[in-house]
């Protein structure tokens, strides 16, 4: 009796180990560092690349990329020309969302149609299409006008379930703006390689591995631990520690260091992400400034003398630790519309900038406040303390608010700001993206505009962006862009710093390319 | 003439006063004490240059105009690539850290010092009442400092910190961020005093002079300050000095993370709240030298205030 309790006893334990080891063997979390959380789990509310990433491991859209950055398909099998305004897609059969209902035609129109609603932050990338469902299993995505990018624009409009939405009453996307709390904020429902398990914004996210993924994974990462870290120096413990085994933004000032440690190895690419400023370009008299005065930032002299104030490279030198290279224009190299001749070095002059300031008729400067998010770009709100040094030595009395992030972009977005910190990288390694929606007269419905916190306003401007828009052939476009962008600089719309150089470091056990655009791909990563 | 006659006996009672003091056993335990002369040296040399920033300050620190990014990140002055203009190093502005330190002082003191003012005013005041009426207004006012005896003081602060913000909002309070922290410290610390008054109060007010004073028919706030505060004063003085010391502490704690005095006017915890983001990368002066500050004034603070307790108390002679 006893010899075969004894019997089951080991038995089951041997069951139990068998069960066990096997697993553990296979587990490989990841733990990923970051100083910000992806802001919502809504993939249509948050147009920022933390979001975009995290998201991308539970959503994906029609198209996605390969290793050489090409167009590469992910739920649509193929795609091809029928018209040159109508793009068919067939669509890749036996795809189940995460909470097994199928993926058919239905979902793409709903998402697309979703895309377009006011609350969503992708809405240019889906204006003027029509969506024609044919089957189940093809949809046809029809174009206003021919556009040479609108399968690019696709890469960043993932796929969510009608069904789901609909019974979630998720229809529209998240109002992030105005805070509202919604379905989507916590709870997500795509076909990538990971669902999403458990979400405490701002504390920790994890997602884990989809046992019956439809698709190919490279790499071996069976969870992902999502920490956002906000305090510098101990996100950076924190991987030295063994707590985290990839950190996404390392800050620039911790590189040195991090290499010096065996166990951590880091990856560098020269991201495509400008730093720049703006200015509130429409208001006759500064928000953000001494009361009564009009608004100096209007005179393109005194846009001109904040450009001569800045020392590009010290603050590359100093605050950036030699991660970035100096620029002058808003667009970084190898994208569309880049022209190497714009970046040529200004040279820091504060004589001649005080000169401007005095012909503008601010001999004596002028007082004024600046926004800066703190925990968006590499070591942004040292950038900003720096750029208030600098324009204090040409006898402005620039005063910094730098606030996070979540309260940062909701403030430029109603254009409450008279001079801010922007850092962008134009989508889809073409700069016409941020001509569209940096540089044309704001239309939401278009849209054109929704990111002009400058509030810019210039029918040329508008009519010459379209115009490179619509241009299908490639050389000619490049170079209409060109023009658009040396414009730009020359009317000192903008004073650019730098491009960021993007760094990670990761456990020497961990590897994973690092991809220009700072869009970490799950797929390819490894544990070993 | 008659001005003279009044400046010369003015100058008489001073040197008299002066006279009796260095004859005071008081003075004698002082002068036979090196850790008490030190201490009082170091607080008072601290408080020179907290007074007068601009004398002992070797660089000006908030004219942004002045800064120059060659100094940036410059090391302290006896080590490789130093400076002797920058005898601390510099920050990632170019900003003398010594003289930042000096200007941070200013606000840690005044910040410390007004809150055990608030502190001492409130706390002496509530011990008085307490002990002086017993009863039930006495039970009342304990059970409020045991209560809030069981809270830790930081927790107490941000509680304060947190409300104030909460109630008037940020813009309020970053304009009042002194006054606020001022408040929040002070709120936390007054249980010591009206705790340690109101025992001595009790036995004070049994003694004859004060019933003297009742029948003669004087008011009670008279007698309570006028009689009793004189004799209970002593020890209130000695644990003033220490909660300076824990009311330094807790200033640079709450500006270490992020609830204190904001960068535009930095104290020496927010000099190490900053500083402590360059402490992995190389730079580590920008927070050890503040930290060295600090932990010297609070360590001559304490000392002295041991010194007190020592020689005030006949109980230990």
């Amino acid at each position: 009796m006893l010899n075969l309790n004894m019997q089951r006893l080991a038995s089951a334990f041997l069951a139990a180990g068998l069960l066990v080891i096997p697993l553990a063997a296979q587990a490989k979390p990841l733990r990923i560092g970051a100083q910000a959380d992806a802001g919502t789990m809504d993939p249509q509310a948050q147009n920022i690349q933390t979001t975009i990433t995290l998201l991308s491991m539970i959503y994906e859209p029609l198209v996605t990329r390969d290793r050489s950055l090409a167009k590469a398909p992910a739920l649509a099998e193929s795609w091809t020309a029928v018209d040159p305004l109508t793009w068919r897609f067939k669509l890749r059969s036996g795809v189940k969302f995460h909470d097994g209902s199928p993926f058919t035609a239905a979902d793409v129109a709903f998402t697309i149609a979703r895309a377009k609603a006011p609350t969503s932050q992708f809405a240019s990338y889906v204006a003027g299409t029509e969506v024609k469902v044919v089957d189940d299993l093809t949809v046809e995505v029809k174009t206003a006008v021919p556009d040479p990018l609108i399968i690019d624009k696709l890469l960043y409009v993932p796929i969510m379930s009608k069904a789901w939405s609909e019974k979630n009453n998720a229809l529209q996307p998240q109002n992030l703006r105005e805070k509202q709390e919604s379905f989507t904020a916590l709870n997500a429902n795509g076909t990538g390689p990971f669902k999403l398990s458990s979400r405490a914004p701002d504390s920790r996210t994890v997602l884990d591995r989809v046992p019956d993924y439809w698709g190919k994974m490279d790499g071996n990462v069976s969870q992902v631990i999502w920490t956002p870290i906000g305090s510098d120096p101990t996100r950076v413990a924190a991987l030295l520690s063994g707590e985290l085994d990839l950190l996404v933004d390392v800050p620039a000032q911790d590189v040195a260091r991090i290499q010096q440690n065996a166990d951590i190895k880091t990856e560098k690419v020269d991201e495509f992400r400008t730093i720049f400023f703006g200015f509130d370009l429409k208001n006759d008299s500064l928000k953000y400034g001494e009361p009564g005065n009009k608004n100096p930032f209007k005179d393109i002299r005194v846009r001109q003398a904040i450009n001569l104030a800045v020392d590009r490279d010290a603050v590359v030198r100093t605050v950036m630790r030699g991660l970035a290279t100096p620029t002058t224009q808003i667009l970084a190299p190898k994208n569309v519309g880049y022209d190497p001749a714009l970046d040529k070095a200004v040279t820091t002059n504060r004589d001649q900038a005080k000169k401007l300031l005095s012909d503008a008729g601010y001999p004596n400067g002028f007082a004024f406040t600046f926004d800066c998010p703190n925990d968006r770009y590499i070591n942004d709100e040292q950038v900003c303390k720096t750029m208030a040094t600098m324009l204090s030595q040409i006898g402005l009395r620039p005063t910094l608010n730098a606030i996070p992030r979540a309260r940062y972009f909701p403030k430029i977005w109603e254009r409450d700001t008279s001079m801010y910190m922007m850092g962008f990288n134009s989508p889809y390694f073409d700069g016409m993206y941020a001509l569209e929606t940096m540089l044309m007269s704001r239309d939401d419905k278009k849209g054109e505009g929704i990111y002009n916190y400058s509030n810019i306003a210039d029918p040329v401007l508008d009519k010459a962006i379209a115009a490179a828009r619509a241009e299908l052939d490639p050389k000619k476009r490049q170079d209409m862009q060109a023009a658009i962008y040396k414009k730009i600089t020359d009317d000192a719309l903008f004073v650019s710093l730098y491009n960021q150089v993007l760094v990670y470091a990761m456990r020497k056990n961990v590897s994973t390319p690092v991809r220009p655009d700072n869009w970490l791909e799950i797929r390819w990563v490894t544990v070993n | 003439m008659s001005i003279t006659v009044a400046k010369e006996s003015f100058f008489g009672r001073l040197t008299g006063w002066l006279a009796r003091s260095w004859r005071s056993d008081f003075a004698y335990d002082f002068r036979r004490s090196p850790i008490a002369i030190a201490s009082l040296a170091i607080i008072l040399l601290y408080v020179a240059a907290a007074s007068f920033p601009s004398i002992f300050a070797p660089r000006p620190v908030f004219d942004l105009a002045t800064l120059d990014f060659s100094d940036a990140f410059k090391p302290p002055a006896w080590l490789a690539g130093g400076d002797w203009r920058f005898l601390f190093g510099a920050d990632d502005q170019g900003r003398d850290v010594l003289s930042a330190i000096i200007y941070g002082l200013r606000v840690s003191l005044f910040v410390s010092v007004a809150a055990v003012a608030l502190s001492v005013t409130i706390g002496v005041t509530l011990g008085l009442v307490a002990g002086f009426f017993g009863g039930l207004i006495d039970s009342m006012i304990m059970r409020i400092a045991d209560l809030q005896l069981t809270f830790p003081a930081m927790l107490v602060a941000v509680l304060v910190d947190g409300l104030l913000r909460a109630s008037a909002g940020q813009r309020f309070h970053e304009e009042y961020a002194v006054l606020i922290i001022i408040v929040a410290i002070a709120l936390s610390g007054w249980v010591q005093y009206a705790r340690t008054v109101r025992g001595l109060t009790m036995v004070v007010s049994t003694h004859n002079y004060v019933l003297a004073a009742r029948m003669l028919g004087r008011s009670v706030p008279f007698i309570l300050f006028r009689h009793i505060l004189p004799n209970v004063a002593t020890p209130v003085f000695v644990v003033a000095t220490i909660q300076l010391a824990v009311a330094i502490i807790l200033e640079a704690t709450l500006s270490f993370v992020g609830l204190g005095i904001p960068p535009t006017q930095p104290s020496l915890g927010t000099l190490i709240r900053v500083g402590n983001g360059y402490l992995l990368s190389g730079e580590w002066w920008l927070a050890i030298f503040p930290g060295l500050a600090l932990l010297i004034l609070v360590l001559a603070v304490n000392l002295l205030g041991d010194f007190l307790r020592d020689a005030l108390n006949p109980r230990l002679k």
